[in-house]
């Protein structure tokens, strides 16, 4: 029995190939997880398949009906939580739940969904002043008002605490019935376990169905198999990081941070953040979305004024001489925020010019960087209509035309396949070997083991400190993972 | 030394990159294109010919009681007049009344029965006109065309015995009171400040929309680097526009250019500068370009009404008067009036562009201020 039957499914916006000619059964009552990373396809098939979007070619039946034809009827039946869950943030928990119990025309008894989400004590708390977690936990319960037959949940895990992560697929376990479906879609590859089967998508084409056990029962053995399924990465030689040249120094701690605090009126964003980074050290800033961890790096490169505090880039202060002390750093924002009307060529000229590369040897500079980004091909073409990778590879290139001593990295992996993370972490690791100090945040907590010290964040305050290695023998956790839930429930068990 | 100059080096060659960047963006986005091109043109050329304050085609009604040789006399000198276009013959009030209330005539002229009569035996007489107080602008006009005829045509019939004062109106610098010049010049002064605005206003939001303000500010690009970077562009193309519609409404439309052509550029260049400093401010305080384009109108129709364009500034209130001291639209409409039509003296225009550097001053230290504020 089949809740969701596709054949032969394909649809392009433009140019681009969103979904390639996809065929998949999606079982009844079961928990399907879609993997993929940012632009494989996911939130496309999910729209295709409850009727919000239009196919190019191909058939849908969902729950045995044409989603665009019987839309109606469909609607009914499903649950949809997208992306960004529509919740109103002045609302309090309880009028969101009573919104969409009346939309749905539903009853008002949310004691049983209020139990199961454990937002009994919050229900009159504004949805806005809520966690990242407990955000979630209410657009779904949202979502499972009247019971629906059919679940879509679109990337309902991104960015929340590891705690929080695993109450949502228990919540939703323990929630549906033997006749609910469930589809799931994720990022991270680490989830396939939650799920009874798993559909991993790249580049709009399915490369895997099935149950993640036939691929590999440990999570690394899977993240092998999903590679190899990519089309395999052959680990070589950063050409970035061969010719890298930075400025000797004698500074020993290249960055610091000398109690941080960040205060938005009585909120303390960010609590006495305190670390040193050693020269050539990679040091990442771990933590859920909403802990701190994006202030503590705001503040480290002056984006954010401390309230208290002082970051240091080479033994300059940020705030006292801000120009000098960026002149020996490179950053890489979390998003694309190149300038999409500018050609490749046109952006590296730019920040070639702004970051005080002598006119004269700019040309030569642009060349090498060119050359050794492979950009031959692209340097002429807009950048907003790059390809993913592709942009990715050119913010990083503007941050190191410079060749800076000191790398800031804000989430640069968040979207990114797993090969092109793994071929991003070689470079990284490459150029620290050549000196580069860098600071790195990340919601993947497999990433940590990148990174040759971590900062945990939890609720504004370093939790943790020490290298990776160090903090899972504190608990005798396996995995980074396992570390990070058990130092939170150390220090007082999870969210209030 | 030498650090001082490699310092400067370094700084001037930072600035020259964003600024080509700026160009680049500006006119690659054909959203920005078409509204330094086409937009200004397009309205200076519809404007021209759309916006006028004279009233001409004014339809009246007329109640003639008399009816007589005098009567007809009087009513046919409204009919040469070419302001007046149309005359209904109305038998009594109540249509008069109408005709006023459905606005098919602005004014009603109203002829006693014992208008001949008192004529002849030199009595004084009196004609009664109703004009449209809803539109009060062009009832005043009207009235006082109306008002102006009958005077005539009583100096005609009952030409004064005595000594009487004759007014001879001679309307200096524009001797023709042609509306045109005045509404061309204007026009070139309100959408230089529309366009400098928009420009100006949205590029700092675009930035921040994108993201791309970050990487501005991460780099080694001071506060005050940027904001030159974010000014000179804006500011060539706006002075660019401004001197190409002056010197089309000198050519094509025949508006005279009487004063200094070289104060004139003096004072596009510091009005735009400050109306640069206010853009820059808006764009400073905005997250998003939404809300810098209602920024952008919340200066804008308030900067238009207080700049004396819509009603002489010496007529307002007190508290107005004052804030019109802080309005670069003012000293900018005033003075490029000035340069256009008198040639007015260099003190004077000194006068009126050192407030106008004073505010772009203000405005611009507020904005790079407020870049480093908001930063949080």
């Amino acid at each position: 029995m089949n809740a969701v039957e596709i054949k032969n499914l394909t649809k392009n916006f433009g140019n681009i190939i969103a979904i390639d000619n996809i065929s998949l059964n999606i079982k009844k009552g079961q928990i399907t997880g879609l993997i993929g990373a940012d632009a494989s396809g996911k939130t496309t098939l999910m729209r295709l398949i409850i009727g919000l979007l239009l196919s190019d070619k191909g058939e849908i039946s969902t729950l045995e009906l044409n989603p665009r034809a019987q839309k109606e009827a469909v609607t009914a039946c499903i649950g949809y939580m997208p992306q960004k869950f529509g919740m109103y943030e002045d609302l309090t928990v309880k009028e969101n739940l009573d919104l969409y119990a009346d939309l749905k025309g539903v009853s008002h008894d949310f004691e049983k969904v209020l139990t199961f989400t454990n937002l009994t004590k919050f229900q009159n708390r504004l949805a806005g002043k809520l966690s990242g977690g407990m955000k979630q936990k209410l657009g779904l319960a949202c979502t499972l008002l009247g019971s629906p037959e059919l679940l879509i949940l679109d990337e309902p895990s991104v960015g929340v605490d590891p705690i929080s992560r695993r109450e949502l697929i228990k919540l939703v376990k323990d929630s549906i019935t033997e006749n609910t479906t469930v589809l799931w879609s994720t990022a991270y590859l680490d989830e396939a376990q939650n799920f009874d089967e798993a559909i991993i998508l790249d580049k709009g084409k399915i490369i895997y169905q099935g149950p993640h056990q036939k691929l590999g029962d440990t999570n690394q053995k899977f993240e092998e198999k999903v590679i190899e399924l990519m089309g395999g990465y052959k680990e070589k030689e950063s050409e970035i990081a061969k010719d890298y040249n930075i400025k000797n120094t004698d500074v020993e701690f290249v960055v610091e941070a000398d109690d941080l605090v960040k205060k938005y009126g009585e909120f303390y964003a960010v609590k006495n953040n305190t670390f040193k980074i050693r020269r050539g050290e990679i040091f990442g800033l771990l933590g859920p979305n909403g802990a701190g961890k994006s202030t503590s790096f705001k503040m480290m490169c002056g984006l954010s004024t401390p309230t208290n505090g002082t970051a240091r880039i080479m033994g300059v202060d940020i705030k006292k001489n801000p120009t000098k002390a960026r002149s020996n750093l490179g950053y890489m924002a979390q998003k694309f925020s190149l300038y999409g009307d500018l050609t490749v060529l046109e952006n590296l000229r730019f920040f070639a010019g702004v970051y005080g590369i002598p006119i004269l040897k700019r040309k030569k500079r642009l060349d090498e960087i060119i050359k050794i980004f492979n950009f031959e091909e692209y340097q002429d073409i807009m950048s907003k209509e790059l390809p993913l990778g592709i942009k990715q590879r050119l913010s990083m290139a503007c941050a190191l035309i410079h060749e800076p001593a000191v790398l800031f990295l804000d989430e640069p992996t968040s979207g990114v396949d797993i090969i092109g993370r793994k071929e991003f972490w070689t470079h990284i690791n490459a150029l620290s070997k050549k000196g580069v100090t860098v600071l790195v945040t990340t919601h993947f907590m497999d990433e940590a083991e990148y990174c040759d010290r971590i900062s945990l964040f939890y609720n504004g305050e370093t939790v943790a400190i020490g290298t990776p290695d160090e903090l899972k023998k504190s608990v005798n956790a396996n995995s980074m993972e396992e570390t990070f839930i058990k130092i939170l429930e150390k220090n007082q068990g999870g969210e209030e | 030394m030498r650090e001082i100059f490699t310092g400067l080096k370094q700084k001037l060659s930072r600035v020259i990159s964003l600024v080509k960047k700026e160009f680049i963006i500006i006119w690659k986005d054909p959203k920005s294109r078409g509204m330094i091109v086409g937009l200004p043109l397009i309205q200076l050329l519809i404007f021209a010919n759309a916006i006028t304050m004279e009233v001409t085609n004014i339809d009246m009604a007329v109640l003639d009681r008399a009816n007589t040789t005098e009567s007809r006399e009087l009513i046919s000198k409204f009919d040469d007049s070419t302001r007046f276009r149309k005359i209904i013959y109305v038998n009594n009030e109540n249509d008069i009344k109408n005709l006023i209330a459905n606005q098919k005539v602005q004014i009603a002229l109203e002829i006693q029965n014992d208008f001949s009569n008192s004529i002849k035996a030199k009595r004084p007489t009196y004609i009664q006109i109703i004009a449209d107080g809803r539109q009060t602008n062009s009832a005043s006009i009207a009235s006082a065309y109306a008002s102006q005829i009958i005077g005539e045509y009583s100096n005609f019939v009952v030409p004064q015995k005595s000594v009487s004062i004759n007014s001879v109106i001679r309307n200096w610098y524009n001797p023709n009171l042609n509306y045109r010049w005045f509404i061309m010049q204007t026009m070139v002064v309100l959408l230089a400040l529309v366009i400098t605005l928009l420009l100006t206003a949205l590029s700092i939001a675009r930035e921040k929309e994108n993201g791309t303000f970050d990487q501005l500010v991460v780099s080694p690009l001071s506060s005050g680097e940027i904001l030159i970077g974010k000014t000179i562009p804006p500011l060539f193309i706006s002075l660019a526009l401004t001197t190409i519609m002056t010197i089309i409404v000198t050519i094509f439309f025949d508006v005279p250019l009487v004063g200094s052509k070289l104060l004139l550029l003096l004072l596009f260049v510091s009005a735009l500068l400050s109306i640069v400093g206010v853009g820059l401010f808006i764009s400073s305080i905005c997250k998003t370009q939404q809300q810098a384009i209602l920024g952008v109108m919340t200066f804008q129709i308030p900067a238009v009404l207080l700049s004396g364009f819509v009603s002489p500034i010496e007529d307002m209130p007190k508290i107005a008067q004052f804030i019109t001291l802080f309005n670069p639209l003012r000293y900018f409409l005033s003075t490029t009036r000035g340069i256009f039509f008198k040639d007015m003296a260099v003190q004077d225009v000194m006068t009126n562009i050192l407030p106008l550097l004073f505010i772009a001053m203000i405005t611009l230290s507020i904005a790079s201020w407020t870049f480093k504020r908001k930063l949080d």
